[in-house]
């Protein structure tokens, strides 16, 4: 399970208690809570199958624990937090080293796949924020989640990452009427993944990284020494930091709307005199988020369009006369632009039905001279449930899933013809990549939610879920034709 | 509301476009080939151009004006060139290199460059493998005493290697080196002398070496290596040769079997401090010269033939070996350290380096030269190709010439080796020492 979708599910556990929805992500909507509402739960959840990207595993546990709750101090002051820890265990993993492979333009990959181990990642969330009403008109909010995780791979060659997220946002909101409250905020985020290698057993063996600069188009070194692309010596870090906002407008408390934008920019590596930074990229994140409840209907729709270009630094590393190493550089060329479009609409009635469709199509060009790959994938899914309460205490819920897709994963081109290249393609992960992200799969989803006696004032509940999933046609690179997901939790609401 | 969202739309608009990185703009560039003073004025001769990080490799051919065009990427690229021609019925190689070419459209000196090319000496004897890399010793680490080198008469006639001695180049690839000047050359680039290091070793009697015959020289250790390191090589035939121990070089590695009589024995003086002679294990740059024993020792005794370019005393001066007196060297990088290494021979002596991964008992074999070997009439039907001992799988080169040397060898083949003065033609890194009998399944 990934970085991003550990949290979007904390999250949304959060945002389920919030009158301003996962809309709209200015804090000073949160004035809009009355009262207090608290929420704990411990999930346990297990998963086990071939169908997964090259960062998955076929066989991996995963448990945590959060709390989250707002509370409304006085007439002007809500607060609002998050705690939240998560346990993951993945058999058989390798492929991919960096913890969220969708989240860099660069990656690196381990070059052979039979030093597969066990990863083990701990995640851990904070957020806190506040909102204060200045008058009847203005609110102001501030909110901090700061995120921190570590991974470590316990077979050689063994890759231990630690993973820091800041992200803040602050704004306001202007009631402009009985109706229409509008809003302004400000984000920054900074997110910071350091990855370092190691051999730990007998030195007899050699191990490769494979670094994809696009498309799975790159170059392969030697883990060893100091002096890598991954050091086995000494941490590098991928850094990236994103500056922006939104503009919000909120009708009736039912019709949310939200339009935001992020400048995004990072490199990898150092940036001190004796060690590189050897890439350097910036984009653009834009979109929009809208919820209109309406009745008994409900819709909630996303778009984001995100583009990213990565530049590769050129150098040498020289040694004045009398003096240290240090790096020389000698050019830029940039490696990769990627366009990213993502959209999802849900529709719900009653709360009883509904649907969730969503959709991302990538766009991306790789430029290593003298080759140059295009790849274009679209991924379709749709998600058609139903809800029912019984006897007041259990809520059961179908879901039929499905999922499918197509592209291209490899159009190749060369602006010169080269009499040798160090340049590989990475097919085996290219191709199991965009078999997981094209092929039609359909499933289905078993969930039951049942709220226990009421403890004092605390209302506890267990939920239980069970998933599969299975592809229509025999695969031809996944490791695998089904994935099974069974989780258990526990909790409770005061 | 219309207005606010279409500003809100601009503003995204305009930062999307202030957004754009600009793509660097290729370079033509030309790279003129010089024989000396003179331009070297031949069509048709290739010219291999590469990028630092060695990602690839583009080849273009002279035009009339002995010049060659390319259109790259800005960066930093080297270039060579290793061209074999005949010349009133001798044949004659030509190499040159440029190690650092940085290239942009700032200037002319960015984007025009003069190579010189050597006209390289085909020589009788020649480097035919270095193995001093070590070999995995359980439970964990490398085992080094085991280096050995062999020589091998690359011709049809008996050759006299009685001259034939052993030097090295202190350092690793990738270590400070402080003979390159604030330019970035090598200030014995045109000098008559190379910095040789530590000692010197000579024969000290007469020594032939028949046709397409080899010797084997043992470094350190010249005993049967594989009785306390399964992985490692038995030094201990009576035919080697051992570079023997003496009152400075007196190091516990330094052991002869008794097989091995006191005539195959080397010896030098010592002119640095060490208790063993000093070469790099990852990454050495080692040469053989033709020079008389007694004028070895008469070199290496005064003092007026020393080097202070690193500093004064006999931990840092070096002898300054005659580059006239050099007749084949070997220039290893470090795998891990590729671009910070720099190469320690000149241009004139040799070109290029091979890449060597040490630990794993890989050696360090002299390419076939195809056309040469498969021209001999007493080779048809003995020649093995499909040659597999190359460590490409690990990253590492092979033999270009898919002929298996050794196996050749062995069903009575004449092998003659490459002669191109550019160690990364020459040499690859071969994953097994030839001395060290492959398995039998």
């Amino acid at each position: 399970m990934t970085l991003r979708r550990i949290f979007t599910s904390i999250i949304c556990l959060a945002a389920a208690l919030s009158a301003a929805g996962q809309t709209i992500s200015n804090p000073a909507f949160a004035d809009s809570l009355a009262g207090h509402k608290a929420q704990a739960e411990l999930f346990g959840r297990k998963d086990n199958g071939g169908i997964i990207p090259i960062s998955g595993s076929p066989d991996s546990f995963e448990a945590g624990a959060s709390a989250n709750a707002y509370h409304r101090l006085s007439e002007k002051i809500v607060f609002f937090g998050l705690l939240g820890w998560d346990y993951f265990r993945g058999k058989n993993m390798g492929g991919a080293i960096l913890m969220d492979p969708y989240f860099n333009p660069v990656n690196f990959l381990e070059r052979d796949e039979d030093t597969r181990g066990t990863k083990y990642r701990e995640t851990y969330n904070l957020e806190g924020g506040i909102a204060y009403r200045f008058s009847p008109a203005w609110a102001a909010g501030l909110s901090v989640k700061y995120q921190a995780a570590d991974q470590t791979k316990l077979k050689d060659p063994r890759f231990s990452n630690t993973w820091m997220d800041l992200d803040i946002n602050a704004g306001a909101s202007f009631r402009a009427g009985e109706r229409l409250v509008l809003g302004a905020s400000l984000r920054y985020r900074s997110t910071l993944e350091n990855v370092r290698g190691g051999i730990y057993g007998t030195t007899d063996k050699q191990y490769f990284i494979a670094t994809d600069k696009g498309g799975f188009l790159g170059l392969v070194s030697e883990l060893a020494g100091d002096y890598g692309i991954i050091s086995t010596s000494s941490a590098t870090p991928m850094v990236n930091y994103f500056y922006g906002g939104a503009l919000q407008a909120v009708l009736d408390g039912k019709f949310k709307n939200e339009l935001f934008f992020h400048v995004r920019n990072g490199y990898y590596g150092s940036e001190g005199s004796s060690s590189p930074r050897y890439f350097d990229y910036n984009g653009l994140e834009t979109g929009y988020k809208g919820s209109l409840k309406a009745g008994s209907h409900h819709m909630a729709l996303d778009i984001c369009f995100a583009n990213i270009s990565n530049t590769e630094n050129k150098f040498q590393y020289i040694t004045p006369a009398g003096k240290n190493t240090i790096v020389q550089y000698t050019g830029k060329d940039v490696v990769l632009r990627r366009s990213v479009f993502k959209t999802s609409f849900e529709y719900s009635w009653k709360n009883a039905v509904g649907i969730l469709l969503g959709s991302r199509y990538i766009d991306q060009s790789a430029s290593l001279f003298p080759l140059g790959r295009k790849t274009q994938v679209t991924t379709l899914s749709a998600d058609i449930w139903g809800r029912k309460t019984l006897w007041k205490r259990l809520t059961i819920e179908l879901h039929a899933l499905a999922v499918g897709g197509f592209g291209n994963a490899a159009e190749d081109s060369a602006s010169a013809s080269a009499t040798s290249t160090t340049i590989r393609s990475f097919d085996s992960y290219m191709n199991r990549q965009f078999e997981y992200d094209t092929a039609l799969r359909a499933g289905g989803r078993l969930s039951a939610t049942c709220q226990l006696p009421a403890i004092g004032k605390t209302s506890p509940y267990v939920r239980i879920s069970e998933q599969y999933v299975h592809l229509l046609k025999t695969p031809q690179y996944l490791e695998g034709s089904g994935r099974n997901m069974a989780l258990i939790g526990l909790g409770l609401t005061f | 509301m219309k207005k606010f969202l279409f500003a809100f739309v601009a503003l995204g608009l305009v930062a999307v476009s202030c957004n754009k990185t600009v793509d660097p703009q290729p370079v033509t560039i030309t790279i003129q080939l010089m024989n000396g003073a003179e331009i070297f004025a031949v069509e048709g001769v290739p010219v291999l151009l590469s990028d630092d990080p060695q990602t690839f490799t583009l080849d273009a051919v002279t035009d009339a004006n002995g010049v060659a065009t390319f259109k790259v990427a800005p960066g930093s690229y080297s270039a060579s060139v290793s061209y074999t021609t005949s010349k009133n019925g001798e044949r004659l190689v030509y190499s040159g290199s440029l190690p650092t070419m940085l290239v942009s459209e700032m200037s002319e000196l960015t984007k025009s460059f003069v190579m010189k090319l050597n006209e390289v000496a085909t020589q009788q004897i020649v480097i035919k493998e270095f193995y001093n890399g070590g070999c995995p010793k359980e439970p964990s680490g490398a085992y080094y005493n085991d280096a050995y080198i062999i020589l091998y008469n690359n011709s049809e006639l008996e050759a006299d290697a009685t001259d034939i001695v052993f030097g090295t180049l202190s350092g690793n690839s990738n270590g400070t080196n402080k003979y390159y000047d604030a330019s970035g050359a090598l200030i014995y680039e045109h000098a008559d002398w190379i910095p040789a290091y530590s000692a010197i070793w000579s024969f000290g009697r007469t020594v032939t070496i028949p046709a397409y015959s080899q010797i084997v020289v043992a470094l350190f250790g010249a005993i049967d290596h594989t009785a306390t390191y399964p992985a490692s090589v038995d030094l201990s035939d009576a035919s080697y040769f051992w570079m023997q121990k003496n009152e400075q070089f007196k190091d516990g590695k330094y052991n002869v079997s008794e097989n091995i009589p006191a005539s195959n024995y080397l010896s030098c003086v010592p002119f640095n401090k060490g208790t063993a002679w000093v070469l790099s294990n990852n990454s050495p740059a080692i040469f053989i010269g033709k020079m008389p024993k007694a004028q070895v020792d008469a070199l290496v005794a005064d003092t007026a033939n020393y080097d202070t370019t690193i500093g004064e005393g006999d931990v840092n001066w070096r002898v300054k070996f005659p580059k006239a007196n050099v007749v084949g060297c070997l220039e290893v990088f470090r795998s891990t350290a590729i671009s910070e290494s720099k190469v320690r021979f000149s241009a004139d002596i040799n070109t290029g380096y091979v890449v060597f991964t040490n630990q794993k008992g890989y050696t360090l074999y002299r390419n076939v030269d195809k056309e040469a070997t498969e021209a001999l009439a007493e080779n048809k039907g003995k020649l093995v190709y499909d040659y597999a001992m190359g460590t490409t799988d690990v990253e590492g080169t092979t033999d270009p010439s898919g002929i298996d040397a050794e196996a050749s060898i062995a069903k009575g083949a004449h092998i003659i080796y490459k002669q191109t003065g550019n160690s990364g033609n020459d040499f690859h890194q071969r994953m097994v020492a030839s001395l060290k009998p492959l398995l039998l399944e």
